[in-house]
């Protein structure tokens, strides 16, 4: 099928009242969700993750996707405003966003970010439709050793990249693996890790775990810490908004530069948006003439970030549609609803379910319209919703996280499950242990493990057929690379300890 | 002077000692196979294998690793309160029914933090419990015992 043709289906589905219609609730909840601070992405999707069970599966990917890209933009507002990220991929925009509001430019900046999450979304999206078949392509090829290899890579690379030390983000996966193995083993239908109990026969519930631990952790970590605070509300006028010549010309080429590396850091998995956000930053402050003015209201310092963020955003789903493997823990979840609708993931998806996935992408673009739409004119609302006291706010968070969880399966002993995954979480936050990687390892360890035992019995338990195959000795390869990578800063404290 | 990262040290033992429990509790009650015919048992074997060694080398670095981290801050009350509340909740929306379990969950949740005044919680729970009735048995018709 060519790729007109491809699109018009996509067209087709996207422009649907039903899907329209989830994709607006979507990309509304997302922005409500990523203006408030000390709700993160994945609670915000992992809190509506129930609705989408009632949907048909297009429309679920369509609103998840949705609140995950609506998050950014959303997240930015209090980064700005309040100098509080809403989102953690927001947090490089504080550096110059917050300077510019008390400047009295707080709606140029607000404007320019929304320019740039559009400018940079859309850059993602058109990667993602042109590279996403012809991987899938390649993909229908591998075998489960390649799968292995790649699922190794992903949660390798996570654990690395996100934050804090490489033992703790492995221990995370580690857990995450385990407790993926509760439930009836694939192979065998034995019952592991049950200890007789009947709610725990299919597994532990992905919604359960995802609310206990960064629902329920987020929430209790951000009381008495996170509040209120006060908004200067002429700079949030539409006359006010408007950037000056000089501000245009100086964003150009950093929302340029900030989608490619945004777009390159989105496909790689365990990076993700946050750290896209900050290597833009970064990059634009080494390579401007006068890098005395970033953290001083410099615009480059908020429009590089905001591109990069959302063009990584869009792009974390080529390996996600692409090979069924998910790059981070939100992409993670989405697979997570793909599989709760009975649909496999991997490269058979885009031919076989084609308004699925060109579906879906279309309807990326018209989320990125509609969160334009409800990030400039709509400004006022978000900033009024920012003044809610957080101690209102949370009792309600925690009775959504409640009745949604409940409401999956009417099960108690789910909602049992998120306190527990809320101590665990929150005290694994405590000690500076990383949860997305638990995530992670949670959706991709069954899958691991099926394809893993299947290599072997294929290569009667030679393990030499891991290197054999190129594809998957090139990423194992990879995969060393970053662990010693990730190795370096312990060695070197052995060093200093002898 | 150095320190030592006693937080660190003692997370990884205890995680080291689970490790090492799991891959016990999965070698006595399942099969592990071979390699190449592989049984429920082992995946679970290797990865308490894998949380013995990685929760160790965590704890030998953390002895080794001269500096401390940030003290540690566990906020007790809102974490006992937000977690007893949700526990509340699964307990009551079994025995009883919906509203009761939310105006628990909000009511107990209001607590954990200081600045709400009981009114206000009061007024909150009554809100949220007509707004969750709206929601979830009107408009999604879920189908929940109310009382």
């Amino acid at each position: 099928m060519s790729f007109v043709d491809n699109l018009l289906i996509g067209m087709e589905t996207a422009f649907s009242w039903y899907n329209l219609f989830y994709c607006f609730v979507g990309v509304f909840m997302g922005t409500l969700l990523g203006v408030i601070p000390g709700i993160g992405v994945l609670a915000a999707i992992s809190m509506l993750f129930p609705m989408t069970f009632h949907l048909e599966p297009t429309a679920a990917l369509i609103m998840l996707a949705g609140i995950w890209y609506g998050t950014s933009y959303g997240g930015s507002t209090a980064s700005i405003l309040l100098n509080v990220p809403g989102t953690p991929s927001s947090a490089v925009t504080c550096l110059d966003g917050y300077p510019m509001a008390q400047q009295g430019r707080g709606g140029v900046a607000l404007l320019m970010t929304t320019v740039a999450s559009f400018f940079g979304g859309s850059f993602g999206i058109i990667l993602l439709m042109s590279l996403a078949s012809t991987i899938s392509h390649y993909a229908l090829s591998f075998s489960s050793a390649e799968y292995f290899a790649l699922m190794l890579l992903g949660l390798v690379a996570a654990s690395n990249i996100s934050g804090g030390s490489l033992l703790k983000g492995l221990i995370m996966v580690a857990f995450g693996i385990l407790f993926g193995t509760v439930g009836s083993d694939i192979y065998t239908g034995t019952r592991r890790f049950d200890f007789g109990v009947l709610d725990l026969a299919d597994g532990i519930n992905l919604v359960a775990l995802a609310m206990g631990l960064f629902g329920v952790a987020e929430v209790i970590a951000s009381i008495g810490k996170v509040d209120g605070g006060q908004v200067d509300r002429n700079s949030l006028r539409l006359a006010a908004m408007k950037p000056t010549r000089d501000d245009l010309r100086r964003s150009w080429l950093p929302m340029l530069r900030g989608s490619s590396i945004g777009s390159f850091f989105g496909t790689l998995p365990g990076t993700g948006p946050s750290i896209a956000a900050f290597l833009a930053y970064a990059t634009e402050r080494r390579i401007a003439r006068e890098p005395e003015r970033f953290g001083k209201g410099a615009i480059e310092g908020i429009v590089a970030p905001e591109a990069a963020n959302n063009a990584a955003d869009q792009t974390a789903f080529i390996p996600t549609m692409a090979l069924g493997i998910p790059g981070s823990a939100t992409m993670a979840l989405m697979l997570g609803a793909l599989m709760i609708h009975g649909i496999a993931p991997g490269p058979q998806l885009m031919t076989e379910q084609p308004s699925l996935f060109w579906g879906l992408v279309v309807s990326f673009w018209i989320g990125n319209v509609l969160l334009v739409i409800l990030n400039v004119p709509l400004i006022g609302l978000w900033v009024r919703l920012l003044m809610v006291p957080y101690h209102l706010l949370f009792p309600a968070v925690l009775m959504f996280v409640c009745i949604g969880t409940y409401s999956v399966n009417h099960s108690a002993f789910d909602v049992l499950v998120v306190t527990l995954f809320g101590a665990f979480g929150y005290a694994m936050r405590v000690l500076g242990f990383p949860a997305a990687p638990l995530l992670l390892g949670f959706v991709l360890g069954p899958m691991m493990e099926e394809h893993f035992r299947r290599a072997m019995l294929l290569s009667r338990g030679d393990f030499m057929t891991f290197v054999e195959r190129p594809i998957s000795a090139t990423v194992l390869a990879f995969t060393v690379l970053v662990l010693l990578l990730g190795l370096r800063p312990l060695l070197r404290v052995f060093r200093k300890a002898a | 002077m150095s320190q030592r990262n006693y937080q660190d040290a003692a997370s990884g033992l205890l995680i080291a000692v689970f490790g090492v429990a799991v891959s016990l509790y999965a070698v006595n009650q399942y099969n592990i196979g071979s390699i190449q015919r592989m049984g429920p048992g082992m995946f679970p074997v290797a990865m308490g294998v894998g949380l013995g060694v990685l929760g160790a080398l965590l704890a030998l670095f953390a002895w080794l690793r001269p500096g401390l981290r940030d003290g540690m801050s566990v906020q007790w009350r809102p974490a006992l309160l937000v977690l007893g509340a949700i526990g509340f909740f699964a307990l009551a929306v079994t025995f009883s029914g919906l509203i009761p379990a939310v105006l628990g969950v909000v009511l107990i949740s209001a607590l954990a933090d200081s600045k709400t005044r009981p009114r206000q919680a009061l007024l909150l729970a009554t809100a949220l419990a007509v707004l969750a009735y709206l929601i979830f048995q009107l408009a999604l018709d879920m189908n929940f015992d109310l009382f």
